[in-house]
């Protein structure tokens, strides 16, 4: 797994941009926590979007991660989101439940085909 | 030898957390020839990797130093995959398995709601402080085969 960062502004509210890449299971689960950590403590930006296209596989510890994250932007009124991701991570987001707390991009295959709605 | 086996395969492994996506890929390459959408093929990666990683994080609490047996059996419609561990095994099977129940921080407790929402049967045997195995199957062409049964 690899992870670079930007900071974007959208609108009035600045993002951290964390561009993601490979798989995120138990193995780097850690690292990617710590990586996400580090770079949140510095940048004191309180709205992080994980750009997940180029992640290719995801399990329960790299959601968990996630959620992680989630609930240390949400304790400081801050935000995540989640953009790119393709369909197999797509649908382990809607399974985790992760898409009722996180606002997350819909993978334009699907709903081009109609199993979602744009 | 039983002719309805396509394939079979019996491999150990160190609890390291590098080998969880060696056991996927053993996975992905053994049934990337059935016949299985792209969908199901990473629902079962998904599956495997759950009962790997609850063998390193539960079973072995985390030490690296201990062996992990996976067992395939890839028959025509159907395959079997059994994941073994002699850690500490599990107290409640019932309990552990409950969505949402995790005995670690930051973990979802969604493994083995993955495995089940994404393998059509899943077992799990354990002996407390003997290890646990647990038996992922999966129907291939679970529509055909459902269709010609209601036939």
């Amino acid at each position: 797994m690899q992870i670079s960062f930007s900071n974007k502004k959208y609108g009035n509210s600045v993002w951290l941009v964390a561009k993601i890449k490979g798989e995120i299971d138990m193995a780097v689960a850690g690292d990617f926590r710590q990586k996400l950590q580090d770079k949140m403590d510095i940048s004191n930006c309180h709205n992080l979007l994980l750009n997940m296209r180029d992640v290719t596989f995801i399990d329960s510890s790299g959601l968990g991660v996630i959620l992680g994250r989630y609930r240390q932007m949400a304790a400081m009124g801050g935000k995540i989101a989640i953009s790119g991701a393709k369909e197999n991570v797509y649908r382990l987001l809607l399974a985790s439940g992760l898409d009722k707390i996180i606002q997350i991009d819909k993978p334009e295959s699907l709903w081009r085909t109609g199993e979602v709605k744009k | 030898m039983n002719e309805n086996i396509y394939n079979k395969i019996s491999m150990q492994f160190l609890s390291k957390s590098e080998n969880v996506s060696l056991a996927r890929i053993v996975i992905s390459s053994l049934i990337s020839t059935r016949d299985i959408s792209m969908a199901e093929l990473d629902e079962i990666k998904v599956a495997v990797s759950e009962a790997v990683t609850n063998s390193i994080i539960h079973g072995y609490r985390g030490r690296e130093d201990c062996m992990i047996e996976m067992k395939v059996n890839v028959a025509a419609e159907q395959m079997i995959i059994s994941i073994h561990d002699d850690g500490i095994g599990i107290d409640d099977i019932e309990l552990a398995m409950r969505p949402g129940y995790s005995t670690l921080g930051e973990h979802m407790g969604l493994g083995f709601a993955f495995m089940t929402s994404f393998m059509d049967n899943v077992e799990v045997q354990s002996n407390v402080g003997r290890g646990t195995t647990v038996i992922l199957s999966k129907n291939f062409n679970a529509s055909v085969a459902q269709a010609t049964q209601a036939i």
